[in-house]
C-alpha cells in the first residue's frame, strides 16, 4: 500500500526531498513576516527566499458563507532541494453559490461592468479545478531564475430557468530572474502572462415565457440595442506586467514597483460574435519598507484604472451587425495606499504574531451618458495577532483574531436609477452595496487550529476553523482537516 | 539605515504623485452635426418657433432633445441615432398644425454629419382608423400556439359617417426585424405588400357611426370550441378567408361571417398575422379597380443578403402600395428585433409591440390598441392619431375582445374582470 506521502506527490507530480523538523517548519510556515513581502513571492526566481524549510499538506475542508457552500480538497507543496526550489498546488471544490440575485456571471471583479443580467437569479452549482507549479532554479553563484504556470477553472450552472452554463479557464504563465547585490541583497524581475476566458450560455426551458437577458455596462445602465440578444456570451481577455524587487535574505530595506496592463473583451456569441465591449485595465503597484529577522514594516500603494469601452454598430445585414466605433463609457479609478507591520515574538517555544495596518481607500466609478457616479473614500484600520505554540513536541495549537474597520470618509452616488421594471433589482443590489461601503463597518475574525505529530514526528494530522464576520463580503466559516508532512 | 528611509521616502512620493488624479472623461470625441430640415411646401419657415429635435441613442436608449435652431452647436456622442424633429406650426391656410419628421439609423462617428429630416404636416385622418391589432393569438392548454382567433379592429375616430366600403386590409412584404437596402427604395412613395382584403361594397353599403368599431377576424367562428383558452369571433363584421392549395393546411370558411374580397395574399394556404408581429399592418382605400391594380402595380426589386458565407444578389417580387392611398398604418416588432419600420415616417414613425423579446411567450394573448385621447360628450372615444405608432398605441395589452367575453388573459392567469377603451383606462372609471 502506498504511503500518504507517496500518494500527495504523485498528485503534485514532484519528487520528495529532506525534509526539516516538521513542527519548526509549520511555525516558520505560519510566520506573518513572509506576507509583509507577499509581492516578492510572485517572482519564481525569488521562491528559495521565501521560507528556509519544506512543508507540504494535503487538506479537504467546508467552507459555507451568505454567498457559498462547497467543500474542498487541496494540496500543496513547498520544497527546498539542493539548489532547486519547488512550490505546487493543487485544488477541487464543489458545492453551490447562493443567492445570485441578478448575475449570470463569476469572476465579477475581472469582467465588471459588462455582465449578464436577467431579473430572476437563483442558486448556481459549482465546481472548481486549480493547480499549478511554480520552480526558482540557482543557476551560479549570483543568479536565480524561475517560472510558473498555473490552470484554473471552473463550471457553474443551474438546472431550472433561466439555466446558465459558464465555464472559466485562466491559464498564467510567468518567468522571472534574481541578481545576488551582495550577500544580504537580491534584485529580481519577472514578467507573466494571464489569458482569461469566461463562457456563459443561457438557456430556457419553461414553456410559458423566458426572461429578458440585459447585458450591464456599469452603474444601472445596459446596452439597451441587444437587450433580449446575445444569450451565448464569452469574456476573451489577457494580461501582462511585470515587477522589479529589491529583497532582503536577512534585514534590509524591501522595494516592489510592479505594473499590469490588461484587456478583456465581451462577445455576444449569437449575434455572430459581435464583440460588444472591452475592457482596459492597468494597475500600478509600488511597496516599500524594512524588515528585519523578526519585524518589518512596509508602506504600499495599488493603483487601479479600468476603463470600459462600448463598440457602437451600424444596421444590421443578414444577422451581422457591422462596428462603426468606439466609444469610452465606464471608468474605475481605484487608488489603496496604506502602512503594515508585522512582528513575531518568540516566548519560548511559542510565537506571537502581531500586524497592524492603516490604509485609505479611493473609489470613483463613472459612466458617461446619462451620467452616473458612484464615488466612496474609507480609512480602514485593523490589527491581527496571532499564536502559535508548540506543546510537549507533540502538539502545535494556533489562534488568532483579527479587527478591522472601515470608517468612511467622502461618498456620493449620482443617478443610479432605472425606469425599466426588469432592473430595479439590480439597481436595488448597488444602492444597498453603496449603503454598505459608504457606513462604518466593524468586522472580525477568529480561527483556531491544533495539529498532533504522529510516527515519530514525521506527519502531523490537523484541523482548522476560522469564522469571518464581513458587512461588506459577507460572513464566512470554514473548517478544514489536514495532513502535514 | 538613512539610505533606506531616503529610498522608501522616494518610493513613497512617486506613488502619492501618480495617483494624484482621477481619469475623467473629456468632451474632446462629441461629435457635432448639422441638422436640414425639408418642410412641407404649405409650410411657412418663418412661422415655425420652438421646435426640438430629438437624438435618440439606439445603442444605449437615451434620449436627448435639443433646440432647433440650435442657439449652439449641436454635438453628441459618436453612435447611431433616431432623429426626430417636432414642431406646432402655422400652414398656409391659417391653421395650427403638427409638424414631425424621422431619419433613422443616422451613423454619427465623425464631426460634420449633415442630417436631412423630410418633415410632414400631421393633418388628422377624415377615414377609419386601426383602433386595434391582435396578431399574437392564444395558446392551448397544452402551451402549443392556436392559430384564428386574430383579428384587427377599425374604428370611426371621426365625428361624421363613414362608410367602410372599399377598404384594404393590408400587410407589408418587408420585415421590420429584418433591414434591406433595396433598389428600387421606393418606401417614399409606396408599401411594399403581400396581402390585400378589401371590404366589399357600392361605397354606401356599409357605414361607420362615428364611435363604432369594425371587426375584421382570421376565422369568424365560436374559438372556444376547439380552444377553451380562446373567445368566440361569430360576431366580426368580416373574415378573410383563403382557398387553400394545400390539403394539410386548409382555411375554415365561416357561415355566419361575410368575407372579405381577397385581392391577393403571397401564401398557397392561408393567411395569418404575423403572429410575433414582425410586420406593418394598414388599411388602405385603392381608387382602381382589382383587375386594374394587380397588373399595374406589381414590383421587383433587388438586394443585397449578407451572410457568413458571403454577399448575394438577390431578387424579389410583391406588391406595392402608394402612399397617398394609405389611410393607417401601425408598423409592428420587438425591442430586441427590431431594425426598421417598413413604410415610410410620413404614415409611420414609430412601432408598437406585444413581447420584448423573439418568441417572446408572453406576448399570446396580447394586442396593441390605440391610446385613449378623450370622451366626446356622447361618452364615444377620441383615440390618439398622430402617425406615429409608438405614442399612439398602448403595446402589449389586453385584447378588447378577450375583456370583453371575460376570457382568460393567459395561460394559467384568471379572466378578464374589467373591460377597456384601450387596454388602459377602464370603461367604469
Amino acid at each position: 500500500m502506498a504511503s500518504p506521502r507517496l500518494l500527495s506527490n504523485l498528485l503534485l507530480l514532484i519528487p520528495l526531498s529532506a525534509f526539516a523538523q516538521i513542527d519548526e517548519a509549520i511555525v516558520e510556515h505560519s510566520s506573518t513576516l513572509p506576507s509583509l513581502t507577499e509581492s516578492a513571492w510572485n517572482n519564481p526566481a525569488l521562491l528559495s527566499e521565501k521560507y528556509e524549510s519544506s512543508l507540504s499538506s494535503v487538506a479537504g475542508s467546508f467552507y459555507n458563507s451568505d454567498k457559498e457552500r462547497f467543500g474542498e480538497f487541496k494540496a500543496d507543496s513547498y520544497m527546498k532541494l539542493k539548489s532547486i526550489t519547488i512550490s505546487a498546488h493543487a485544488l477541487y471544490n464543489n458545492g453551490a453559490k447562493h443567492n445570485v440575485r441578478f448575475c449570470e456571471n463569476v469572476d465579477i471583479d475581472k469582467i465588471y461592468p459588462y455582465l449578464t443580467y436577467d431579473a430572476v437569479g437563483g442558486n448556481l452549482n459549482l465546481e472548481r479545478y486549480a493547480f499549478g507549479g511554480e520552480i526558482g532554479v540557482k543557476i551560479s553563484d549570483r543568479w536565480d531564475a524561475g517560472g510558473f504556470i498555473s490552470y484554473n477553472a471552473g463550471l457553474f450552472y443551474r438546472n431550472v430557468d433561466p439555466r446558465p452554463r459558464i465555464v472559466t479557464g485562466d491559464f498564467k504563465l510567468g518567468a522571472g530572474g534574481a541578481y545576488s547585490l551582495n550577500d544580504n541583497y537580491k534584485v529580481g524581475l519577472y514578467l507573466n502572462f494571464d489569458k482569461y476566458k469566461q463562457s456563459c450560455g443561457i438557456t430556457f426551458m419553461s414553456e410559458l415565457g423566458a426572461s429578458k437577458i440585459y447585458h450591464l455596462t456599469g452603474l444601472g445602465s445596459h446596452y439597451n440595442r441587444f437587450a433580449g440578444l446575445g444569450n451565448s456570451t464569452y469574456y476573451n481577455g489577457n494580461s501582462f506586467g511585470g515587477a522589479v524587487t529589491l529583497l532582503p535574505s536577512t534585514e534590509g530595506i524591501y522595494a516592489n514597483v510592479s505594473a499590469h496592463k490588461g484587456k478583456m473583451n465581451l462577445i455576444l456569441e449569437d449575434l455572430n460574435k459581435l464583440p460588444m465591449s472591452k475592457i482596459d485595465t492597468r494597475d500600478l503597484s509600488i511597496e516599500a519598507g524594512y524588515k528585519s529577522k523578526i519585524w518589518g514594516v512596509t508602506a504600499f500603494t495599488d493603483i487601479l484604472r479600468k476603463h470600459g469601452y462600448e463598440n457602437i454598430f451600424g444596421d444590421a445585414a443578414s444577422g451581422q451587425y457591422p462596428q462603426i466605433g468606439t466609444v469610452a463609457m465606464h471608468i474605475i479609478n481605484q487608488n489603496i495606499y496604506g502602512v503594515k507591520g508585522t512582528v513575531d515574538l518568540p516566548i519560548k517555544r511559542t510565537v506571537l504574531s502581531v500586524t497592524p495596518a492603516v490604509g485609505y481607500s479611493h473609489y470613483k466609478e463613472l459612466y458617461r451618458d446619462p451620467k452616473r457616479l458612484l464615488k466612496c473614500d474609507n480609512l480602514t484600520s485593523s490589527v491581527e495577532m496571532k499564536a502559535i505554540s508548540v506543546i510537549a513536541n507533540r502538539v502545535i495549537v494556533r489562534g488568532g483574531i483579527k479587527y478591522n474597520l472601515v470608517s468612511p470618509v467622502t461618498h456620493d452616488i449620482v443617478n443610479v436609477t432605472t425606469n425599466n421594471d426588469d432592473l430595479t433589482n439590480y439597481i436595488s443590489i448597488l444602492q444597498e452595496g453603496y449603503e454598505t461601503a459608504t457606513g462604518t463597518c466593524h468586522n472580525f475574525s477568529a480561527s483556531i487550529g491544533a495539529d498532533l505529530m504522529i510516527c515519530s514526528n514525521k506527519y502531523v494530522i490537523g484541523i482548522d476553523a476560522t469564522y469571518v464576520r464581513d458587512k461588506l463580503y459577507g460572513n464566512h466559516s470554514l473548517f478544514s482537516a489536514s495532513f502535514k508532512f | 539605515m538613512k539610505h533606506n528611509i531616503i529610498i522608501s521616502s522616494l518610493l513613497a512620493a512617486t506613488a502619492l504623485t501618480f495617483t494624484s488624479c482621477d481619469d475623467e472623461f473629456t468632451e474632446s470625441n462629441m461629435e457635432s452635426v448639422e441638422i436640414v430640415i425639408n418642410y412641407p411646401s404649405d409650410i411657412d419657415n418663418d412661422e415655425i418657433t420652438d421646435a426640438f429635435v430629438t437624438f435618440r441613442n439606439i445603442s444605449s436608449g437615451q434620449s436627448t432633445e435639443f433646440r432647433y435652431p440650435s442657439s449652439s452647436q449641436i454635438s453628441v456622442l459618436p453612435g447611431i441615432y433616431d432623429v426626430e424633429y417636432s414642431v406646432s406650426a402655422l400652414s398656409s391656410t391659417g391653421n395650427t398644425i403638427s409638424i414631425k419628421g424621422v431619419t433613422r439609423s443616422v451613423q454619427i462617428v465623425s464631426s460634420g454629419v449633415v442630417i436631412r429630416i423630410d418633415a410632414y404636416s400631421n393633418i388628422a385622418t377624415d377615414d377609419l382608423i386601426i383602433s386595434e391589432v391582435f396578431f399574437t393569438g392564444t395558446l392551448q392548454n397544452s402551451g402549443n400556439q392556436y392559430n384564428g382567433d386574430d383579428y384587427v379592429k377599425l374604428y370611426n375616430n371621426t365625428d361624421h359617417v363613414v362608410y367602410a366600403d372599399g377598404i384594404t386590409l393590408f400587410e407589408t412584404k418587408f420585415l421590420t426585424t429584418q433591414k434591406l437596402t433595396f433598389e428600387p427604395d421606393i418606401m417614399d412613395e409606396a408599401v411594399t405588400v403581400q396581402a390585400l382584403y378589401t371590404i366589399p361594397g357600392n361605397g354606401k353599403e356599409h357605414p361607420v357611426n362615428p364611435g363604432e368599431y369594425i371587426l375584421l377576424a382570421d376565422v369568424g367562428i365560436d374559438h372556444r370550441t376547439a380552444n377553451p383558452n380562446s373567445f368566440s369571433l361569430e360576431h366580426a363584421d368580416w373574415e378573410w378567408y383563403d382557398v387553400s392549395t394545400k390539403p394539410n393546411n386548409l382555411d375554415i370558411d365561416s357561415p355566419l361571417v361575410p368575407n372579405l374580397d381577397k385581392w391577393y395574399c403571397y401564401t398557397q394556404s392561408f393567411w395569418i398575422l404575423h403572429n410575433r408581429g414582425f410586420k406593418a399592418f394598414g388599411i388602405a382605400r385603392i381608387p382602381i379597380d382589382r383587375e386594374t391594380y394587380l397588373k399595374d402595380y406589381w414590383y421587383s426589386y433587388d438586394y443585397e443578403l449578407v451572410t457568413n458565407a458571403g454577399t448575394f444578389p438577390m431578387s424579389q417580387s410583391s406588391y406595392k402600395l402608394p402612399n397617398e392611398w394609405v389611410i393607417d398604418a401601425v408598423n409592428c416588432s420587438v425591442e430586441s428585433e427590431w431594425q426598421w419600420n417598413v413604410t415610410s415616417p410620413k404614415l409611420d414613425m414609430g412601432w408598437a409591440y406585444c413581447g420584448t423579446i423573439d418568441k417572446d411567450k408572453t406576448r399570446y394573448f396580447h394586442a396593441v390598441r390605440r391610446k385613449l385621447l378623450y370622451l366626446r360628450e356622447d361618452g364615444t372615444p377620441v383615440f390618439k392619431d398622430t402617425n406615429n405608432s409608438s405614442v399612439d398605441f398602448n403595446s402589449h395589452v389586453t385584447p378588447s375582445e378577450i375583456e370583453l367575453q371575460h376570457t382568460i388573459t393567459g395561460l394559467g392567469q384568471e379572466s378578464s374582470k374589467i373591460v377597456t377603451y384601450d387596454g388602459i383606462t377602464s370603461i367604469a372609471q
